[in-house]
């Protein structure tokens, strides 16, 4: 007979083998948010500290705000002190709204291309209807009913997302197309698409079986698995290096397909790469156990170098190719590779001045384009901050 | 307001990897376990000033999961397991040692009936008193008593079977 008293029992309980969780916490709070909303508890929820991770699935628990990193020199803003007006001063920026060419009162921009040209978002009410929404030089396409959750729009306003159902696909111009589930899984997660047309996911299946996919725009029904059953995909450059995971390590495979770890800061056990662009990507590095959970802090690759660098923010929202990182929380600020950063400003008719009242979630390749919402009055309506040198 | 959204990020970062656990060793899979847990967060965000004040945060959270797990499962397996026998264990043994051990508990825990899988975890992953965890399942505590008698009788049942026919293959 096994001794198993309680104490015994408890440890067992402990240290049975779980999966990881894929629980985006940064969702939890958009949809609560949007919930209270409706709901009306208690007045406006105003404050903000998440970082715009608009992907679902993989394990997200880095969008939103923790303590601050520990500082590294070379970037030495925080977001919740105020920063010195750069050098790059010579840069204006202004932000407009969007047009909302159907109602809703949330109306978010999500992602944006390397151009500035298109800009991907969603209208709905925050019930799971949002409808995709692409604004192309300023003029809104509303996509057809039948896509849900857009995530990237490439230079030629090829627009990505992922079906509540895990159905991958890819619209243009009218034309909708579905993205092939790798057979063995039972659906995928649609993450980045580059200006070559390759698209970057994660194919998922029973007992948290995934692998990394590559798609292209021309032959949709195709795919390509990338790295051994366990990989995940969640971004691509432009030209064609896919970033992800393999074995608990951030990861990196060329166009042809060849793999290799990226380092992780030192005392890190394991990383994910969110997104990369250029020759920059970024993640979430797990940091120090706090009260039972592992605080997850944000890191930046050079994937020129291969050097990695933590990041002095609570979360970064994305990277544009020229080393601009976008830094969602609170107000938004755009850093420099340089340290140097700028506030984006706000609207003159907006009232609200918490923190969180401006979202950022999208930059174009020359950091000037950034795309985001302003919450306020319980509505959310989106936003193009565009910069321009003077 | 910032500092309460702060709080609950806090709150939820420190505790996602046990909820997740609690989860996943209450439903035995990985999928449930990742919804339900988002479900509960998204609802624990919306209550949060409310729960934030509650004398035990975590025995109203565990509260939270049960409930959304229950929601989930209800139309499904949930009552036929709830009211069904203990089944014989089917899994094929293993050589018996602490990783196996920590395994089949996994596979036994699988094999009890619902509400004795739940008062194990909530009782001894969750560490919650009688009190809360007949609180966070909704029935009284002579029910959680009798309902942890018969689960650790019930498990140590299915892990000897485990344990002595590791034994006899080696």
């Amino acid at each position: 007979m096994t001794m198993l008293d309680d104490q015994r029992i408890a440890e067992l309980l402990h240290s049975a083998p779980v999966p990881e969780p894929r629980v985006d916490v940064g969702r939890a709070i958009r949809d609560g948010r949007r919930r209270r909303q409706r709901r009306r508890v208690g007045g406006a929820t105003a404050g903000t500290v998440l970082a715009g991770l608009g992907v679902v699935g993989a394990v997200q628990f880095g969008g939103v705000a923790r303590e601050p990193a520990p500082a590294t020199p070379a970037l030495a803003a925080s977001p919740t002190v105020s920063t010195p007006a750069a050098p790059a001063s010579s840069l204006t920026c202004e932000a407009s709204w969007l047009p909302q060419p159907i109602p809703g009162p949330v109306a978010v921009a999500i992602g944006v291309d390397p151009t500035g040209r298109h800009i991907v978002g969603e209208i709905g009410t925050g019930n799971e209807d949002g409808r995709v929404v692409l604004w192309t030089d300023g003029q809104a396409t509303v996509l057809p009913a039948a896509v849900r959750h857009g995530n990237a729009v490439n230079a030629d306003g090829y627009v990505i997302g992922t079906n509540g159902d895990g159905t991958g696909w890819v619209y243009r111009n009218g034309s909708l197309r579905t993205l092939a589930t790798p057979p063995g899984y039972d659906a995928v997660l649609v993450h980045a698409i580059n200006g070559r047309g390759d698209i970057a996911g994660t194919a998922r299946g029973a007992n948290d079986s995934h692998h990394a996919v590559l798609w292209s725009v021309d032959r949709p029904q195709e795919y390509r698995l990338i790295g051994r059953p366990g990989s995940t995909a969640t971004g691509i450059t432009e030209d064609g290096t896919v970033v992800g995971k393999m074995g608990g390590l951030p990861y990196r495979w060329t166009p042809q397909g060849t793999g290799k770890a990226l380092p992780l800061p030192d005392g890190s056990p394991s990383a994910s790469v969110e997104s990369a662009h250029g020759t920059w990507a970024v993640g979430m590095v797990a940091g120090a156990k706090k009260g039972g959970g592992v605080e997850m802090l944000p890191v930046r690759w050079d994937l020129a170098t291969g050097a990695v660098s933590r990041l002095p923010f609570p979360g970064v929202a994305a990277i544009a190719s020229n080393g601009d990182l976008l830094v969602g929380d609170g107000a938004p600020l755009v850093v420099a590779p340089d340290g140097t950063s700028r506030r984006l400003p706000g609207r003159p008719d907006v009232r609200a001045t918490e923190a969180g009242t401006y979202t950022a979630e999208g930059i174009s390749d020359d950091g000037l384009t950034v795309v985001g919402a302003v919450y306020e009055n319980e509505v959310h309506r989106p936003l193009v901050w565009r910069c321009t040198r003077a | 307001m910032i500092d309460a959204e702060r709080e609950f990020v806090e709150y939820v970062s420190a505790r996602l990897p046990s909820l997740h656990r609690t989860a996943f060793l209450m439903c035995g899979d990985a999928h449930l376990a990742d919804d339900v847990v988002q479900q509960t967060l998204t609802a624990l965000y919306v209550h949060w000033r409310k729960v934030s004040r509650a004398d035990n945060v975590d025995a109203y959270v565990h509260r939270m999961l049960v409930h959304k797990l229950v929601d989930e499962k209800r139309l499904s397996w949930a009552k036929v397991r709830l009211f069904g026998s203990t089944p014989e264990p089917e899994r094929p043994v293993t050589p018996h040692d602490e990783v196996a051990e920590r395994d089949s508990l996994v596979a036994a825990l699988a094999h009890l009936p619902r509400g004795q899988r739940t008062v194990l975890v909530l009782r001894f992953l969750c560490d919650l008193s009688l009190t809360d965890t007949a609180a966070a399942m909704g029935c009284s505590e002579g029910n959680v008593k009798s309902q942890t008698a018969r689960a650790l009788a019930a498990i140590r049942q299915l892990l000897a079977v485990t344990e002595m026919a590791g034994r006899n293959s080696r």
